[in-house]
Formats: C-alpha cells, sequence, structure tokens
C-alpha cells in the first residue's frame, strides 16, 4: 500500500510534459545527426528523467533536504559530465578554450551550489515551480560549462593535467567547505524542510529520519560523494597523462 | 658519547673538502648544501629515534606484570605522551625529510634544492623544536598523549607548563615542515634536469611530491588548532572547553583533519621507498608504474576526507559515521593495487635477498597487517569495540613501525652506500633484520589479542586478568629484542663508516640517476647527466639494445622557482584561512550569548578601510604594469602608495580593536570575542607582515637596488593580493553575512 | 585479583554479539586477503629467488587487467563491507527512544557515579542491571572525556562534557561484567574500572531496594562516632552519605560503601584492612587520585573504619 503510494504519488502534468520534452529531445538528438554517444546520452537522459520525476523528484521537493541536495549534485555534476561525454570527437566550438573561459567555467560549477543554498532562494525553488524550472535549467547548464574543459571531447580542449587537478581540487574544497557547515553546525539553509510538509504522506518518512540527521545527509551527500567524483576526475586526468604512449612522441618543433 | 658529532667527524673524510676539513663543525654547521642537510636531518632522528626507543622501552617495562609500580602514574602518562610526540614529529617525519633531502635533487638530475637556505633553515628547527618540546622536563612534562584531547590539555586539568611547550615545540616544528614542504615541492617542479619531465620522475619522487603537497596542506590546521589552544590556555578564551561555549569535539575535528593526512605524509615516502626497492632486487620495473602513481595521488586526496573515523565514538550521529566509514574504507582500495602491484613486480624477477629488500619484504607483510586491521578500524561497528584499545596500539604500530620504520630501514640500508660511499656489513645487517623482525612481532602481534580481552590504551598498570599478564611479558621481551636490533643497527652502521667496504657508484645496479654518479657524490653531484628519455635513464644506459619504452616528449617545462613556492605558500596558507574562516562560521552560525558580529561589529567605518585596502590591490598592480613597462619612479609611486593604503587599513583595524576593548569586549569575553579576534588578528598580522615586504622591495627600490637584477615584486605582489582575497571572505563572513536577514 | 576480563569475542547481548558477528566475518575476509598477499610473496621468494649473479629476466611493465581486477574487486569487498557495517552498526546502536533515561552514568575524574533518575538512586563504579532487559543510558562528564566500554555487553562511547550521549546496555546472562574507562582522562586513567553486574529480577530488584535506603542507622560505639566525624571532618565537601551529610557529588556516593566490590574504582579489593590502608592514605593505593591524605589519627581512622563497614 505504502509502496504504491510512494510510486503514484506526486505525479502530475508538468511530469508528463517533462517527459515528453526528453523523448523530443532524445529524438532530436538522434535525428539531428550530431554523432551522441548513444550510451552517455541515454544514460544522462535517464538520470535527468529519474532526478525530476516523482518519488525522487518529489523526496527532493520539499520533503528532505537530502534528497533535495542529491537532486543538485545530480543535476550540477553527474547528468552534465554524462552529456559532455556524450559528445562527438569532432564537437570543438573554438570560443570555450580561453584561460578566462575556464576559471569562469570553475564559477559556473561551484556557485550555483552556494548560490542556490542561500535560504531566501531555497526557499522560493522549493515553493515555486517556475523558480524550481529555473534552478534546474541552470544546474544543468552551469554543470556543462564546468565540465567541458576537463571532459571535453578532443584533447586539444582539455586543460593540462596540472591546472586540470587544481582546477578540480580547488571545486572540491568549495563544496566541502559547504559541506561541513551544513553536516558540523546548526545552519539551517532551507528551513522550508525542517516546516510541515503540504504532501502528507511523506511527512512520516522524514520523521522517522529526523530533520537534524536529514539536513547532515544533504550536508555529507555534498561533502563526500560530490567530492569523490571530483576525485575521480583528477585520477582519470593524472592517469591519462601517465600512460606511457609506447612510441615516440616528436615534440613540437 | 654523542652519536651526532662522532659519525660527523667519521663522515668528514668522505664529504668535506680539504679546506674544510680544519674547520668541519663549521662546515655541518653553515652549511646549506643538501647532501649535508639530508645527512644532519637522518643525523638528528638517528638521536631523537634513540630517546623515543628508550621511552617506549620504559613503558613496556611498566607494563611488562600486572600491578608493576616502576615508575609512577604521571611519569607513563609522560613517557607515552613524548614518545608518540617523538617518534612522529622528531623521527619519522625528519627521516623521511632526511631522505628526501638527499635523494630529490639527485634523482631528478638538480644541483641543489630550489631554496638552500630555507633548507637550512628548516633542518635547525628540528634540534630546536626538540629542545623545546624538552624543555618541558623543567616544568612538568606534557602528559595529555600525542593528540593532546581538550579538555584534558586545558589549563584546569593540565596546568603545569609542559603542554603550552608542546604546542610551541609543535608549531615550530609544524613551521619547519611547510617550509620544507614548499622547498621540496619547488625542486620537484623547477629544477628537473633536461629530460626528466614530470611522466619520467622516479616514483620515490613522484610520492614525496604528493607527501609534500599532504604536508604544506594539513600541517597549518594542526597550526591553527594548537594557537587556539595556546590562546584557551594564556588567553583565558574557551575554543574547546564545553563550559564557555566551546566544544572539545573541534579540537577533533582540527586534529584529526591534520592528523590523517599526516598518517599518510609518512606513509607515502615509505611507499616511494618501497617502489624504489623492490624493483632494483627483483631486476624488474615496478609493475603498473601508472597505478602506482595514481593510486598515490588518490590516497593523498582520500587522506583529506576520512579524519572523522578518529571519532566514531564521539557521537557525531549514524549518517556522518556511515559517510565517514565508506570514505575511510576507500582508502583501503589504492592502498590494495599498490601491494598487489609490489608483489606482483616480484613475479618472474631474479630476486637478489639483500638487507634493503628483505626490509622491504617485511614491510610488504607486516604493511598488509596493518592495512587490514585499518579496515576494521573503518567500520564504525568493530571501531566501536576496538577503539583506544590495545588492538588499535598494535594496528597503528603495524603501520607505523612494521610499515613506515621498515620501510626507512630499508631505505637506510639501500643508500647508505651512496651517501657514505662504503657498503654496510651484509651478515650484521641480517642479524639486525631477523631481531627487528622477531621483535616487532612479538611486541605487536599480541597486542592484537591484549585489545580482544579489553585492555585499553595508556593505561600504566592493568589488573591481572587471566592471560592479560603474560601476554603483555611476550610484549615487552619483543620490545627488548627491537632495542637489541637498534644497538645493532648503530653498530654496523659506525663499523661500516670505518672499515665498510667501499661501494662505487652503483652498488646495487639500480636504475635511478642518484646511482650515476660516483658514491658519495660530489658538492656539485654530477658531472655529466646520462641522456633521459625513460623511466629508468640508468637502465636503458646499461641495456642500449633493449630500452625502455620513451614515455612522452622530451620536452620539460620547469616553472620559475620564486612564483612556483609563492604558490605553494599561498596554497598553505589557505588552508590556514580555511581553517580559521570554518573555526568562525562553526561558533557564529547560531548566536551566541553576549556579544556578536551584530551587536559590537560597526559596518561603515570597516568597509571604509577594506575599500583601502582592495585599492591597494589596484594600486599594486599598477607597480608592476610600471615595473613591466620600465617606469622606475611609477613603480615607487605606486608601491608607497600601496603601502600607505595597507598602513590605512591596519590603522583602521587598529581603532576597531581599542573600539571592541572599549567596550569590555576582549578576547576572552565569548566565542564570538574569541573567534573574531583570531581571524582578523592573523589577517592583519599577514598584512603587517605584507607591508613590511613591499617596505622592503619599495626601499630598496629606491636605493637602486634592482637597476640590473630583476625585483621580486610580481611573488611580493602574488602574496599581498593573495591577503587581500583573503579579507574579501573574512569581511563577507564575519562582517556581512551576520546582517542578512 | 584474578578472573576473566571478558573477550570481545565472547558477547552476551544481542547488541555486542551484531558487532562480534561482524568482526568473525570481517576477519576471514582479512584473512583471505592476507592469505593471497602473503602467498603470493612467499611464493615469489621461493620461487624466484636468486642466489648468484644472473641476468636481468624480461622487463614487464603492467598489465591493465590485472589492475582492474584487483581495483574493482577489493572495491566490491568495501562495498558488501560497508553494507554489512551498517546493518551492525543499526543492530548494535539502534536509535535512542525520547525521554528519560534509566541510567545517568557520569564519568569524573577517576570513578564512575551511575544515577538512576527512574528508580532514585545512586550508584559508583559499580551497578546492577536486571537480566534480558534493555536500560538506555546517557553518558555525562564533569570534567575532561571520558569513555564507557563493557567489552562484553556494548559499543564504547565517549561521555563528552554536556553533551549527553547514549548507549544501550543489556545483558543475555548472569554474571559479573568487566567495564574500563578507555579514552585517556589523566593520571589515574588506569584505574576508572567500572563493574555491572546482571542478574535476575527479582535479585535486582533487591538490590535497587538497598540502593534507595538510606545509610544505615547506627547509634553507639566507634560506628557512631566515625558517622559524626564524616560530617565533621572535610568528608562531606566531597562524599555524600544519604540520610547523614554530604551533597557533593565530587567523590563517590559512600551511602552503601561497604556493599561494593572494589576500592578506588577498581584498585583493590573492599575488604577492611584495604579501606583501612586507603583511609591512612589514598596516594599509596591510587597515587594522583584526588582524595589528597587527610593524615588521620589511628583511632579517627579506625571510628570511621567502623562507621563505613555498617554501609552495606
Amino acid at each position: 500500500m505504502t509502496f504504491t503510494r510512494f510510486i503514484v504519488e506526486g505525479w502530475s502534468w508538468s511530469s508528463l510534459t517533462l517527459i515528453g520534452g526528453m523523448v523530443a529531445a532524445a529524438g532530436c538528438a538522434v535525428r539531428s545527426r550530431l554523432g551522441l554517444r548513444p550510451g552517455y546520452f541515454a544514460a544522462a537522459l535517464l538520470l535527468a528523467l529519474f532526478t525530476l520525476l516523482p518519488p525522487f523528484g518529489t523526496l527532493a521537493a520539499g520533503v528532505l533536504f537530502s534528497a533535495h541536495m542529491a537532486q543538485h549534485i545530480l543535476l550540477l555534476v553527474v547528468i552534465p559530465a554524462l552529456l559532455v561525454l556524450s559528445l562527438p570527437r569532432d564537437f570543438t566550438p573554438r570560443f570555450l578554450n580561453s584561460g578566462g573561459f575556464r576559471s569562469l567555467a570553475w564559477v559556473a560549477g561551484v556557485g550555483p551550489m552556494w548560490l542556490w543554498h542561500t535560504p531566501a532562494l531555497c526557499e522560493a525553488a522549493v515553493r515555486q515551480p517556475a523558480v524550481h524550472a529555473v534552478q534546474t535549467a541552470s544546474l544543468m547548464a552551469m554543470g556543462l560549462v564546468f565540465w567541458w574543459p576537463v571532459l571535453a571531447p578532443c584533447a586539444r580542449n582539455r586543460m593540462t593535467p596540472g591546472p586540470g587537478i587544481v582546477y578540480l581540487f580547488t571545486a572540491c574544497l568549495a563544496c566541502t567547505a559547504l559541506g561541513i557547515i551544513l553536516t558540523l553546525t546548526p545552519a539551517d539553509v532551507c528551513p522550508i524542510f525542517s516546516a510541515p510538509s503540504s504532501v502528507s504522506f511523506w511527512t512520516d518518512l522524514r520523521g522517522r529520519i529526523g530533520a537534524e540527521q536529514d539536513r547532515q545527509i544533504g550536508g555529507l551527500l555534498m561533502w563526500i560523494p560530490m567530492c569523490l567524483i571530483y576525485l575521480g576526475a583528477i585520477l582519470l586526468e593524472v592517469f591519462r597523462w601517465l600512460r606511457p604512449t609506447g612510441v615516440t612522441e616528436k615534440p613540437p618543433p | 658519547m654523542n652519536p651526532s658529532s662522532s659519525s660527523s667527524a667519521a663522515l668528514t673524510p668522505a664529504t668535506l673538502s680539504t679546506e674544510e676539513r680544519a674547520h668541519w663543525q663549521l662546515a655541518w654547521v653553515a652549511t646549506v648544501d643538501h647532501k649535508r642537510i639530508g645527512i644532519l636531518y637522518l643525523l638528528f632522528t638517528l638521536f631523537f629515534f634513540a630517546v623515543g626507543g628508550l621511552e617506549a622501552l620504559f613503558i613496556r617495562l611498566q607494563l611488562a606484570v600486572p600491578n608493576n609500580m616502576l615508575v609512577s602514574p604521571d611519569t607513563f602518562n609522560a613517557l607515552f605522551t613524548m614518545h608518540g610526540t617523538t617518534m612522529i614529529f622528531l623521527v619519522a617525519m625528519p627521516a623521511v625529510f632526511g631522505f628526501a633531502n638527499y635523494f630529490i635533487p639527485l634523482m631528478i638530475g638538480a644541483r641543489d634544492m630550489a631554496f638552500p637556505r630555507l633548507n637550512a633553515f628548516g633542518v635547525w628547527l628540528i634540534p630546536f623544536g626538540g629542545a623545546l618540546l624538552h624543555f618541558s622536563l623543567f616544568t612538568g612534562v606534557p602528559k595529555v598523549g600525542w593528540f593532546g584531547y581538550a579538555p584534558l590539555s586545558e589549563s584546569p586539568y593540565s596546568s603545569s607548563l609542559g603542554v603550552d611547550y608542546w604546542i610551541i615545540a609543535l608549531l615550530v616544528l609544524g613551521i619547519g615542515s611547510v617550509a620544507t614542504g614548499i622547498n621540496l615541492i619547488a625542486t620537484i617542479f623547477c629544477l628537473r634536469a633536461p629530460g626528466m619531465t614530470l611522466q619520467r620522475l622516479p616514483l620515490f619522487v613522484w610520492i614525496m611530491l604528493i607527501a609534500a603537497f599532504l604536508v604544506i596542506l594539513a600541517l597549518p590546521v594542526l597550526n591553527a588548532g594548537l594557537v587556539m589552544l595556546l590562546m584557551d590556555r594564556q588567553l583565558g578564551t574557551h575554543f574547546f572547553m564545553a563550559g564557555g561555549g566551546g566544544s572539545p569535539v573541534l579540537w577533533q575535528h582540527l586534529f584529526w583533519s591534520f592528523g590523517h593526512p599526516e598518517v599518510y605524509i609518512l606513509a607515502l615516502p615509505a611507499f616511494g621507498i618501497i617502489s624504489e626497492v623492490i624493483p632494483v632486487f627483483s631486476r624488474k620495473p615496478i609493475f603498473g608504474y601508472e597505478f602506482v602513481a595514481v593510486s598515490g595521488v588518490a590516497i593523498g586526496f582520500l587522506s583529506f576526507g576520512v579524519w572523522a573515523h578518529h571519532m566514531f565514538t564521539i557521537g557525531m550521529g549514524r549518517a556522518a559515521d556511515l559517510f565517514f566509514v565508506i570514505a575511510s574504507m576507500l582508502i583501503a582500495v589504492p592502498t590494495g593495487v599498490k601491494v598487489f602491484n609490489w608483489s606482483t613486480t616480484m613475479v618472474r624477477g631474479r630476486i637478489r635477498m639483500t638487507v634493503p629488500m628483505m626490509y622491504a619484504v617485511a614491510f610488504l607483510i607486516q604493511f598488509t597487517i596493518g592495512g587490514l586491521s585499518g579496515v576494521t578500524h573503518g567500520s564504525a561497528a568493530l571501531d566501536w569495540q576496538t577503539k583506544n584499545s590495545y588492538f588499535l596500539v598494535a594496528h597503528f604500530h603495524y603501520v607505523i613501525v612494521g610499515g613506515v620504520l621498515f620501510a626507512l630501514l630499508a631505505a637506510l640500508h639501500y643508500w647508505f652506500p651512496k651517501i657514505s660511499g662504503r657498503m654496510l656489513s651484509e651478515r650484521l645487517g641480517r642479524w639486525t633484520f631477523w631481531c627487528m623482525t622477531l621483535g616487532f612481532n612479538a611486541t605487536f602481534l599480541i597486542q592484537h589479542m591484549l585489545g580482544f580481552a579489553g585492555m585499553p590504551r595508556r593505561v600504566y598498570t592493568y589488573p591481572d586478568f587471566e592471560n592479560w599478564g603474560w601476554m603483555n611479558f611476550l610484549s615487552t621481551a619483543g620490545a627488548c629484542l627491537m632495542g637489541v636490533a637498534a644497538v645493532l643497527l648503530l653498530v654496523n652502521i659506525l663499523r661500516s663508516l670505518s672499515r665498510g667496504m667501499p661501494a662505487g657508484p652503483n652498488p646495487w645496479r639500480a636504475w635511478t640517476l642518484e646511482w650515476a654518479t660516483p658514491s658519495p657524490p660530489p658538492a656539485h653531484n654530477f658531472e655529466a647527466l646520462p641522456p633521459i628519455h625513460s623511466r629508468r635513464p640508468l637502465w636503458d644506459l646499461a641495456n642500449p639494445d633493449r630500452p625502455d619504452p620513451v614515455v612522452g616528449p622530451d620536452a620539460i617545462s620547469t616553472p620559475d622557482r620564486a612564483k612556483t613556492s609563492l604558490w605553494i605558500l599561498i596554497a598553505s596558507e589557505a588552508a590556514f584561512f580555511g581553517a580559521l574562516l570554518l573555526v568562525f562560521v562553526y561558533f557564529n552560525i547560531r548566536p551566541q550569548p553576549g556579544p556578536s558580529s551584530k551587536t559590537s561589529l560597526h559596518l561603515v567605518p570597516t568597509l571604509i578601510f577594506s575599500v583601502c585596502l582592495f585599492a591597494s590591490s589596484f594600486t599594486l598592480w599598477r607597480a608592476e604594469v610600471a615595473e613591466r613597462c620600465g617606469r622606475h619612479r611609477g613603480v615607487a609611486r605606486w608601491l608607497g602608495l600601496t603601502v600607505l593604503l595597507g598602513a590605512i587599513f591596519i590603522v583602521g583595524q587598529g581603532f576597531e580593536y581599542w573600539g571592541l576593548y572599549r567596550s569590555g569586549v576582549t578576547v576572552g569575553t565569548n566565542v564570538f570575542a574569541a573567534s573574531f579576534f583570531l581571524l582578523t588578528g592573523f589577517h592583519g598580522f599577514h598584512v603587517t607582515a605584507g607591508l613590511i615586504a613591499l617596505g622592503i622591495v619599495l626601499g630598496l627600490g629606491l636605493a637602486g637596488d634592482y637597476r640590473n637584477r630583476p625585483s621580486p615584486l610580481v611573488a611580493v605582489g602574488l602574496y599581498w593580493h593573495f591577503v587581500d582575497i583573503v579579507w574579501v571572505f573574512v569581511l563577507s563572513i564575519a562582517y556581512l553575512l551576520p546582517r542578512l536577514p | 585479583m584474578s578472573g576473566s576480563s571478558g573477550s570481545i569475542f565472547d558477547p552476551a547481548s544481542p547488541e555486542a554479539q551484531a558487532i562480534t558477528h561482524l568482526f568473525v566475518i570481517t576477519l576471514w575476509i582479512c584473512a583471505a586477503i592476507f592469505a593471497v598477499v602473503a602467498g603470493l610473496v612467499g611464493y615469489c621468494l621461493a620461487r624466484y629467488r636468486q642466489r648468484e649473479e644472473a641476468d636481468d629476466p624480461a622487463q614487464t611493465a603492467g598489465n591493465k587487467r590485472l589492475e582492474v581486477v584487483w581495483t574493482v574487486v577489493p572495491f566490491c569487498i568495501v562495498l558488501v563491507l560497508f553494507g554489512l557495517t551498517a546493518q551492525a552498526m543499526e543492530k548494535s546502536d539502534p536509535a535512542p527512544e525520547p525521554g528519560e533515561p534509566d541510567l545517568v552514568i557520569t564519568g569524573h575524574q577517576w570513578w564512575w557515579e551511575i544515577r538512576s533518575p527512574k528508580l532514585g538512586y545512586v550508584a559508583a563504579n559499580e551497578f546492577h542491571i536486571p537480566v534480558g532487559e534493555r536500560l538506555s543510558i546517557r553518558l555525562d562528564s564533569t570534567d575532561v572525556l571520558h569513555e564507557f566500554w563493557v567489552p562484553r555487553l556494548t559499543r564504547k562511547m565517549t561521555a563528552v562534557p554536556h553533551a549527553g550521549n547514549h548507549v544501550w546496555l543489556r545483558a543475555d546472562k548472569p554474571g559479573v561484567y568487566q567495564g574500563v574507562c578507555s579514552e585517556f582522562c589523566g593520571t589515574q586513567h588506569a584505574w576508572m574500572r567500572l563493574i555491572v553486574v546482571a542478574e535476575p529480577r527479582e535479585k535486582f530488584d533487591a538490590w535497587v531496594r538497598t540502593q534507595q535506603q538510606p545509610a544505615a542507622v547506627v547509634t553507639s560505639g566507634d560506628a557512631a562516632r566515625g558517622r559524626d566525624l564524616f560530617r565533621e571532618l572535610t568528608c562531606v565537601n566531597c562524599h555524600a552519605i544519604q540520610g547523614v551529610g554530604g551533597k557533593s557529588n565530587a567523590g563517590p556516593d559512600l551511602t552503601h560503601l561497604a556493599g561494593r566490590q572494589m576500592l578506588g574504582a577498581g584498585v583493590v579489593p573492599n575488604t577492611p584492612e584495604n579501606l583501612r590502608r586507603w583511609l591512612t592514605d589514598p596516594q599509596q593505593i591510587k597515587p594522583g587520585a584526588l582524595m589528597p591524605n587527610f593524615n588521620l589519627s589511628p583511632s579517627r581512622r579506625d571510628q570511621l573504619l567502623a562507621y563505613f563497614s555498617t554501609l552495606q
């Protein structure tokens, strides 16, 4: 009974619109002959659907702060990374390679987490669907911008390992700082999650987890798993760089 | 007999030039040569190893039988505090730095370290810190354990000055370590020989690079915590006293966010040593170079995210416990990768069981045991039983002694011929090895059982429970055997210095660059370097018919020394200020009783002074531009303006402090005031340091000192901009954020 | 004193059992991993050891597939262990229930104070629990950090001043369970032991009834003079005897001193001879303990001793 409700509750027209939109996007992508790598692209779409649709979407929208945080991590870090990975090898827009763009990209990758967790914005995003839509879109867009210098399909567009490691490590530090504050201090960045919710069914789930613990989980999610993702990218960078090429690459004259 | 003077005298003929022999004491004290500094590090290590080892022996003798009264409880508590502190800060770290100092420049084909005088400064801070620590003998030795948990380390419970000396000694040693860390990183980045790209670094160098980064990022956090503890003890703040609004748990967070990376500051160099020794004596390259290097990076990063597994019993809550369980356990994966790579390196090798290889193999086995028992501590549920028991004591000794010390002994036996030009006796070495290994395992294997039987650590004596007596006695007997091994080791070293067989440049037929020069190396290190195209240049030289695969392009880019070191210093300082900022947030996110940011701080004057500080960054930039264009007067003018603006900021802050003092807000008032003065005080201190540096540049510039040589303006400017950026954070967190609705 | 300390592999409660169970599994996994490593190393040493100089072997530099295997397999083991750990944590330390705890155990430098808010008794260093009943315990400290550890019964937990950490305590079998402070807490950390006696409900009730009583009334003789001395000397500044005097909990409550097994939080058995030695000079028995040597005259000491021996 409760499990059924868990699955069923929270669906609305907007969810269906979302599914429609995604299917359309997938169709367009396939038809446009961009040459996307289907595995990554499909994974990104499916993950996006999982993130935004009930039951997870409902949990994130005003019930559990931790789910809300997980949603942000997926939208800002995981899905954009998959999308960038799905790009074809010959996709190399020129304007995306300057140093200036990279520092901007770093801010884009880190800023939204801090910005969207100021109490006023956090509350607005939960209460008003329009703000939430803006939030979702901005997180995804910023995530794409952030990952471009790390995961761009063509090696030419990627950072060299040294700056790449600094780029990712500092991003990890920035989310660690927020994570530590959320976990170890009584900071309540999003008071709406500790207030009684309008969705009755979910409240007892939150009651069982407890507002305090819920917030802690949220902070820990952005502290540890998020950093593990950055760390994974760092290891990838170092590894790619250390692999013996076997054959001598002639240094450029 | 003072071991340091006799050994250095014995080393005289090999390492000193003829004119230096007349005044060899001065040649050692005033040296800036990385090889001599390396030897000094190792001699200090040897001395403090004897001190810490004797302390350990007394600990074990006291525990040999139940209800023993050989030493008093206070003496016992002082012994294990000093033992831990000495072994970590005065033995393990200096030993690592010693080998790194001696061999990193040689391994990368450099003439010296990047900053030889900074290097000398670092090494002399070791005896200075050691003296400070032991000065507490006259004032009451600290009896708080090497991690000095608050509130026991606070003045109500440790009223003698011992803890204060302990704090100051650790601060001194910490500063020295950061200096050495910066030096090592700058050396590896900036002084590599042609062809020695970062992809071709010997693994010891690679892994030391990671460890050096851990040093510069982790020690500042400890320094922040120590300063706070010192303020608690001397200035009446209450950072770590539950009574005054502070938190004893915060001390643990600060200490372990240093303390866990510290474990890897010691373990990573050991990994590096093993990654050099095992291939050489298996006559094969390391298996999976990339994987050993990458797993080192993974360990380095992960080590910063797992400190809370030292705190599973403090009541952090289920969620936090679980997250730290998984993060801690994950470290086992890259560590396991390393162990498998080392083991597999031996497969299909031609293994030569020399003494260094014996130590390396013992390391492999013992470190695996220590690593696996580490996994049981990473699992919170098991930690709930084994923490603070003898099982834990056994675990970390398997890591630090069975792992790190055995690796250091492998390094000593491996590199001693290079340092002294003479071989150690293999026969005596084998005896030492077996005494050490049997002694070590007898001492610590049984302690696992004691932990299972419920014996807590740090007890000066224990009841005569079933089995406890003989198990402790066995452990003590093992410790005595280790003592015998230590004496044999010393005998071997002294004997070899006078009578050892000459080693020749490459006695082990090894492949890294340090073996491409005579033993001991001449002052300038190399006459000529072999060509470097792969990870084992000497292999290529010896086997022209089957050289190693060429790795990447030959071209190397070596950044500017001054700028690199400043960037690293800034990273280190950022870690320090990051800790202070988080402390401020921790204490002020909820209003405290008494004055707060809202009630006591005046925004408008501070904003005005802040604008001055920010403007000074702009004027400094103008000065830099002027310098680039060669306009000397412009430089002086803009630089003068910068100093003036900075001075206005400092004066402004002085006024603010005065106002707070007048309204009764002092550092001891409450945790808001304490954390505010801590944060802004240290920032002010850095601004002042920057002003002095800028003033010196200005003065020298006016005196015309930079007509013929480049000025350090860019490097100093980097520091100044950093200080300004820190103020952006301080301003927003201490002044602006609390005012938000 | 001889006797068993109690091993963590001999658990006597479901809470401790959960941990032991996990421990056994973990040890087997660790043993298997160790066997692989030690076996590999041993095999190499036996098979590839070279006693005389020989040519260098083939220079193999790595194998990507192997690396993937020994990254992924340990990763999976870690995940399994993590799952088991989470399960064991839930079993051995379920979330505390709201409401008043059954016992408040307070760490002092260097003894334990046990208070029952519900049953209204106070004990020191020793207490009884009913077999098979799960008690909720709040830990507190008046000074530094202490750590509550009864290996056979439950997880250890730090007593942090003002934090109010929680543990569950239960014993399935009657018996005497040894406990100890396991966080270093100063000079006499070694002698901050604890005894938990588990017994059937009716015996436990009888024990509680004794504990709830005020001190035995004495009317004459050395014992009565001893009682008066307790009131007149500085004893009451630190110790309390219910119905007689003293309110401080700086030192152990002495109302039922004679009923305890040990003196000085475990340092010596509670015999008249040891109690006399203790009163003569506590520093001889427990150097550094916060109770100084009061230099009592032998007669006063014996009067106090006579009184204390009535405090069953």
